[in-house]
């Protein structure tokens, strides 16, 4: 059992998003794995949204089997699309070469050796300490259990997590399904979604807040690619360290990993930085600039809806914020519309949110 | 407005904690003002996060949020937007790019002294198990049966054991919750009351309301209570059976409530 649990989640938290995310990095100029993982979980959220929340709404104690029969079809139908068109389009290629280039970059360089095996070190600590160590948090009474009501009984957000009794959909909480991929994942891999919170899931989302920052480094260092081993170390410093108050991304990573709004600011926010930076590098060149330069940050917008509804506002405001100084900065209208464009899956999540607040949702 | 920006501002404050990441921040994104050339990243980590802290600290938009959004208590939030590690380590390694060896310490010492480890928060204890929950509360769910399948189960349990057990198991239904108990939330709960707050825990009190037959099924079969609770009489001599003793807590089963649930059954799936 233990060798089905380990395959199941090395298959659905590594292969599948890498699978997914390979066919979205295609039409990139830069393609790495590490880009292919971080937009794959998009893709991931993105589709498992789009697949529950319907099936939410419209059956009966929203019955979590239809996820699991409905999605996991979708699921693999997304990753051998993606794989596809990465192989189509010589992605895959290009994602091994310059992995290999990195590591042998690594390994020739003494100092790049050293600045690269502390930073997997202090890595190694963290991932150690999330696991033998417990911070309480009483939010986990509701979004662990929300996930584990799912998975042993089957329905979704159909009664008070606190107490057990049958409720009253929330609608606050309802249409933000992160706490029901939990359950997806534990149900499909046989383990317990309070084990996969507390000890897997912890295991996956520090590497992939890392990777994606360090992603961002690449850009931000691309001149100077010998302090990207210094950058992934200062930012995990900065993990580790930074839990100045209860309030702070780096306190809601290592202690609530597991629930939306930690995976939304450690995550999902350096997402959307990570595609401004693709953006901006392509509407830097003199080429007449398209909507399809913003489809990866539509995509960002649209996975924004699985884990709170307050990330679909917080990202909104940054993708146009954005659009607004590349505006200004190009001295053309056109950023500004389409990253008004991209916000437009953001803007239908706000209308049907509201919408089940204030009207009821049968 | 001035209220307004007043509010913004305390949150900020409560925001930067006991640590001064925030102060080193702010000295970043001033250097970065003044010595970063390229203009992508001058865009990323000068212009877009100098937009969204203006954003966040306008009245309008704060209006909005309070008004329109969530409440005041979520408007940290929006402080999320702001790449404040980004711009600390990226201004790090610009610094050290001269002198990376002593340059790394440096920063890395300036990062560990104006933050604050975060496992040395009061609440952080040593896990004992991968569910994360403390192991007397999964052996004690363990002995939470029900006699008749499919019939839930609902338990009473002292408010250190009440954000766990449906961690652990969600076919045990507590007879109150955290709504019970959060005292910023203010709710009234007539059990907690009677279970948890009295001084003396009145198992006269106590078992009329939980095998009170408006409750159907859901009267509640198990009690967890503290070995050092004071009371005013042995359960035992009320109908109820000592299943087993953990860690300073016994697990009492209700027979009498179990009686009920079977009598309201009879002639159901559930008992012929």
């Amino acid at each position: 059992m233990i060798i089905y649990q380990i395959l199941m989640c090395i298959l659905i938290l590594a292969v599948i998003p890498v699978c997914m995310g390979a066919g979205v990095i295609s039409g990139f100029k830069s393609r790495s794995l590490a880009s292919s993982l971080a937009f794959g979980y998009l893709v991931m959220m993105v589709s498992f949204e789009l697949v529950t929340v319907p099936i939410l709404l419209l059956t009966d104690y929203g019955n979590f089997r239809y996820v699991l029969w409905i999605y996991t079809p979708v699921m693999i139908l997304l990753a051998v699309t993606g794989m596809v068109r990465a192989i189509r389009k010589d992605c895959l290629k290009e994602m091994i070469d310059s992995l290999k280039r990195d590591l042998t970059g690594i390994l020739h360089d003494r100092e790049q050796l050293i600045v690269w095996a502390i930073a997997a070190l202090i890595l190694i600590v963290i991932l150690i300490l999330v696991s033998v160590r417990v911070i309480f948090d009483g939010d986990d009474a509701y979004y662990v259990v929300q996930s584990l009501i799912a998975q042993q009984k089957g329905a979704m957000y159909s009664s008070n997590p606190y107490t057990g009794r049958a409720a009253a959909i929330d609608m606050r909480h309802a249409l933000a399904v992160f706490t029901m991929w939990i359950s997806y994942v534990g149900t499909v891999a046989h383990i317990h979604t309070t084990v996969l919170c507390h000890s897997i899931l912890p295991l996956v989302f520090i590497p992939l807040t890392v990777i994606i920052y360090g992603q961002v480094g690449g850009v931000l260092l691309k001149d100077r690619r010998e302090l990207c081993g210094y950058f992934v170390i200062f930012t995990e410093l900065f993990i580790l360290f930074g839990r100045v108050s209860m309030y702070t991304p780096e306190a809601f990573l290592l202690a609530r990993t597991w629930q939306g709004k930690a995976v939304a600011a450690n995550i999902l926010i350096p997402m959307v930085l990570l595609t401004f930076a693709h953006i901006s590098g392509e509407i830097s060149r003199d080429e007449p600039e398209g909507m399809s330069t913003w489809l990866p940050m539509l995509l960002v917008n649209a996975s924004a809806g699985i884990f709170s509804s307050l990330a679909v506002v917080l990202v909104c405001v940054m993708i146009c914020a954005g659009g607004l100084v590349l505006a200004i900065m190009k001295r053309r209208l056109k950023p500004f519309l389409y990253a008004f464009l991209s916000c437009i899956p953001g803007l239908i999540y706000m209308v049907l949110y509201l919408y089940y607040t204030y009207f009821g949702w049968r | 407005m001035v209220d307004n920006i007043k509010d913004v501002f305390r949150v900020i404050w409560q925001y930067r904690g006991s640590g001064f990441l925030l102060v080193l921040y702010f000295i970043a994104l001033i250097y970065l003002f003044i010595t970063e050339k390229d203009k992508k990243n001058r865009f990323l980590v000068c212009y877009l996060p100098l937009t969204l802290l203006l954003i966040y600290i306008s009245p309008v938009y704060y209006r909005i949020y309070v008004l329109g959004i969530d409440a005041v208590g979520t408007y940290y939030r929006n402080l999320w937007m702001i790449p404040v590690a980004l711009t600390v380590v990226y201004a790090g390694c610009k610094v050290i790019s001269a002198h990376r060896r002593i340059g790394a310490v440096i920063v890395a010492a300036a990062i560990i002294l104006c933050g604050k480890f975060t496992y040395t928060a009061v609440e952080s204890v040593r896990a004992e198990n991968a569910y994360h929950i403390p192991q007397y509360v999964c052996d004690l769910c363990d002995e939470m049966t029900q006699d008749i399948d499919g019939v839930e189960i609902y338990a009473c349990v002292p408010l250190e054991m009440l954000f766990y057990v449906r961690q652990y198991d969600s076919s045990i239904c507590l007879i109150y919750g955290r709504e019970a108990v959060e005292p910023v939330w203010g709710y009234y709960d007539r059990y907690y009351e009677a279970f948890e707050l009295a001084e003396t825990l009145d198992w006269d009190e106590v078992l009329e309301l939980t095998r009170d037959p408006e409750r159907g099924i859901g009267v509640v079969t198990y009690f967890v209570v503290p070995e050092d609770r004071d009371m005013d009489s042995d359960p035992v001599t009320h109908g109820l059976k000592e299943i087993t003793k953990d860690n300073g807590y016994i697990l009492y089963k209700d027979e009498i409530a179990s009686e009920q649930i079977r009598e309201v059954l009879k002639g159901t799936l559930y008992v012929e």
